[in-house]
C-alpha cells in the first residue's frame, strides 16, 4: 500500500496535472472535483488524508471483527466503510461493503466472510488510489 | 457527495447551530462543509455523548444525527434529545440499509432520514425543510385522516389503513425515497399523491409517470428530457419529468419495467441529483423527492437480475406496501357506498345504497383488481340502471358466475376450480406466474387488446414482456 509522505495539511497545494494513470479506477474523479470545490483547494489534501486514514482504519478493523466472528463490530465498521467510499463515488467499494453489512445483520458467516475477502482487495487498491492522489498534490 | 450549484442559505445567520454528530472524521468535514457553504453554522461531535453534552450547551433545535456511534446507538440519542426538547427536528444520516431502521427511526420521532451517501442538495434540502418546520406541531402529531376513515383520497378504516395512514403521515415530511408495492388497483398512485400532498413539497409539482407505459427507447428522454436534434425526431427542447418535478415529487409508477441501461442512469440521477437531457452537454442540478411503485415484488427483480441491486437499495428506502382489498374486511362496502354516491351524482341517478345480497357477495369476492375493478362493477351498474339500491341483477355476470362456482374464472369460459388452480401456482416463482396468468389471458380472451382491458394494464406493457420472453427463449 503506497502511503503519500507529503505535508497534506499545508496550503496552497493543487492537483497534478495531468493524470498519468489511464485504467480504470475505483474512484471517481468527478466526485473528487465536486469535493475540492466544496471543501476548498487549500483543505483537500487534509481532507484526503482523512479519507485514506478513515478507509483503512475501517479495512483494520473490519480485518478483526472477522478473525473475531464479530457480528456487531462487521456491522458498524462496515457502516463506516459505506459512509466514506460512498462520498468519495467509490461506489464498488461501497457496494461491497453494503452486501457486507446486510451479511452481518443476517449473522451469514459465509456471507461475511466472501464479502470481507473481496472488500480486503478492493478497499486497499482504493487506499493506494487516494495515496496517489494526495501524491498527485503539488504544492503552488 | 456530489456537489453542484452554489448551495443556498438555509437560514439566517443568527440561527442557532445544526447540531453534527458523525463519528468518521472524513465525513464530518464533508457535512460541514456543505452546510457552511450553504450559510449554516454548524457544531460537531463524534460521540453519541458529546453529541448530548453539545446538544445541552448550543440548545440546537436541528440536530443531524448518525444512527450508529462508537459509545450509544443513536436511537437512544435521539430520545435523550426528543425528551429534553420535544420541538427539536432530528436528521437521521445512516448508511445503514435496513429498512427497519428508518421506519423505526421516524415511528420515534425522527424528522427525516438520510441514507448515506447523499448529495449535497439532499443534506441543504432537508436541513431547511427542518428549519421551516422548527415551531410546528411537533412530529406525529399531525394526521390527515378524516372522520369516516377517509385520509387523503383513500377510503377505508381497516386496521391495515389505519397503519398505512400512519405511516404516510410519519414520512411525508421526510424527503427519504418511498417505494410503494401493492397489487395493481391498490391504490398506489393515490398514496404517492398522498405522501406528497402532507409532504413540505405540496405546493411544488407532482409528476407521476408510468415506466411501463412508455417504450424503452423514449423514457430516457420522458424522465430526463432532450434537446431539440439530440434524435430524429427530437423537433423541440423537451422538458423531462425529472426537471418537471424540480422542487416537487417525481413518483415513477411500474419502476420495475425499466430496463437496466436507464435504471443505471437513474441510479447516477439518486446519486447525484443532477439530470443531463439527451444531447445536453452539461448537467443541470434539480431537487426532486422520489416515490417510486411497482405491482411486482422488488426483491424477487433484484435476484432475477432484472433491476438493479444498488438501484434497489437507493430506492427502497422507507417501504409501504398496499393491503389487497380482499383482506381489507368491511372496507369494501365503506369503498363501495362511497363510490356509489359520487358516481349516482356525476350520472345524475338516485342511487342510494347497495342491497345486503349484493353487499355479502362484495365481501367474499376476491378482487383481483382491487379497489378500481370495485369502481368498475359500481360504475357499471350505475350506467345501466336507475336505482336506489344495486341489486345482484346489477352485477357483471362474469362476478356472478365466480360466486356461483365458488370462484374460477373471472369471466368467461370454462369454469374453473380456483382453489385447485391456485394450488398448481404455490410453489412457482412469481415471474413465471406472471408469465401463465398472461399468456393464459391472451388466449381465453384472443388477443392482447382485451386481455390488457382485463388484466388492466396497458397493451404496450403485455406486448414487451411477450417480446422479452421470445427474446429469453431465444
Amino acid at each position: 500500500m503506497l502511503i503519500g509522505t507529503s505535508p497534506l495539511n499545508a496550503p496552497g497545494w493543487r492537483q497534478a496535472s495531468p493524470s498519468p494513470r489511464a485504467e480504470p479506477t475505483l474512484l471517481s474523479h468527478a466526485v473528487l472535483d465536486d469535493l475540492r470545490d466544496l471543501i476548498g483547494t487549500e483543505s483537500f489534501g487534509a481532507f484526503l488524508a482523512q479519507v485514506h486514514a478513515d478507509l483503512c482504519a475501517a479495512a483494520e478493523d473490519i480485518a478483526r471483527a472477522d478473525a473475531a466472528g464479530d457480528f456487531a463490530g462487521l456491522r458498524r465498521h462496515s457502516h463506516a466503510m459505506i459512509g466514506v467510499a460512498g462520498a468519495i463515488g467509490a461506489t464498488e467499494v461501497e457496494e461491497v461493503a453494503r452486501a457486507l453489512n446486510a451479511a452481518a445483520r443476517a449473522t451469514d458467516i459465509e456471507g461475511t466472510r466472501s464479502r470481507v475477502a473481496v472488500l480486503r482487495r478492493i478497499s486497499e487498491a482504493l487506499c493506494d488510489e487516494i495515496a496517489w492522489q494526495r501524491e498527485g498534490q503539488r504544492p503552488l | 457527495m456530489a456537489k453542484g450549484r452554489p448551495a443556498s442559505t438555509v437560514s439566517a445567520p443568527a440561527a442557532p447551530p445544526v447540531l453534527l454528530v458523525e463519528d468518521t472524521p472524513s465525513l464530518q468535514m464533508v457535512y460541514e462543509a456543505v452546510l457552511r457553504n450553504a450559510g449554516q453554522p454548524v457544531v460537531s461531535a463524534a460521540t453519541g455523548g458529546e453529541g448530548l453534552r453539545r446538544f445541552r450547551e448550543t440548545g440546537a433545535l436541528v440536530v443531524l444525527l448518525d444512527l450508529i456511534l462508537p459509545d450509544r446507538d443513536g436511537l437512544d440519542v435521539m430520545a435523550e434529545m426528543l425528551a429534553a426538547r420535544p420541538e427539536t427536528r432530528v436528521l437521521v444520516i445512516t448508511a445503514d440499509g435496513s429498512i427497519n431502521r428508518a421506519v423505526e427511526a421516524m415511528r420515534a420521532g425522527a424528522h427525516d432520514f438520510l441514507v448515506k451517501p447523499f448529495d449535497e442538495t439532499r443534506l441543504v434540502s432537508s436541513v431547511r425543510n427542518a428549519l421551516a418546520s422548527v415551531g410546528d406541531a411537533p412530529p406525529g402529531a399531525r394526521s390527515a385522516e378524516l372522520p369516516g376513515g377517509a385520509f387523503q383520497g383513500f377510503i377505508g378504516s381497516s386496521p391495515a389503513m389505519r397503519e398505512i395512514y400512519g405511516r404516510i403521515t410519519s414520512i411525508s415530511r421526510s424527503l427519504a425515497t418511498v417505494f410503494i408495492s401493492g397489487e395493481s388497483g391498490t391504490g398506489k398512485e393515490v398514496c404517492a399523491q398522498a405522501v406528497h400532498d402532507l409532504s413540505n413539497r405540496a405546493e411544488g409539482p407532482f409528476v407521476p409517470l408510468n415506466c411501463g407505459a412508455i417504450p424503452a427507447d423514449l423514457l430516457e428522454s420522458e424522465v430526463f428530457g432532450h434537446l431539440r436534434g439530440a434524435f430524429t425526431g427530437a423537433i423541440a427542447n423537451k422538458i423531462g419529468a425529472a426537471a418537471a418535478a424540480d422542487g416537487g415529487t417525481l413518483f415513477l409508477d411500474e419502476v420495475c419495467e425499466m430496463d437496466l441501461n436507464l435504471q443505471t442512469k437513474l441510479l447516477r440521477f439518486l446519486q447525484t441529483s443532477t439530470i443531463q437531457p439527451v444531447g445536453a452537454a452539461t448537467p443541470r442540478k434539480v431537487d426532486v423527492r422520489i416515490i417510486c411503485a411497482t405491482n411486482r415484488d422488488p426483491a424477487e427483480e433484484v435476484r432475477k437480475g432484472r433491476f438493479r441491486a444498488d438501484l434497489f437499495y437507493r430506492l427502497h428506502v422507507v417501504p409501504i406496501h398496499l393491503p389487497p382489498l380482499r383482506i381489507r374486511g368491511e372496507d369494501v362496502i365503506e369503498i363501495a357506498e362511497h363510490v356509489l354516491g359520487q358516481l349516482s351524482d356525476e350520472e345524475s341517478k338516485s342511487f342510494t345504497g347497495i342491497e345486503d345480497e349484493v353487499k355479502a357477495l362484495f365481501r367474499r369476492h376476491p378482487w383481483p383488481g382491487n379497489v378500481r375493478q370495485l369502481i368498475n362493477v359500481l360504475r357499471n351498474a350505475v350506467v345501466l340502471n336507475e336505482g336506489p339500491l344495486v341489486t345482484r341483477a346489477m352485477l357483471p355476470l362474469e362476478m356472478l358466475h365466480f360466486d356461483e362456482t365458488g370462484g374460477g374464472a373471472m369471466a368467461e369460459p370454462e369454469p374453473a376450480e380456483p382453489t385447485a388452480a391456485v394450488g398448481g401456482l404455490i410453489g412457482r416463482p412469481l415471474a413465471e406466474i406472471e408469465r401463465l396468468v398472461i399468456e393464459e389471458t391472451i388466449a381465453r380472451y384472443g388477443g392482447v387488446p382485451r386481455a390488457a382491458r382485463v388484466l388492466d394494464v396497458s397493451p404496450s406493457t403485455l406486448y414487451r414482456k411477450l417480446a422479452a420472453w421470445e427474446q429469453q427463449q431465444g
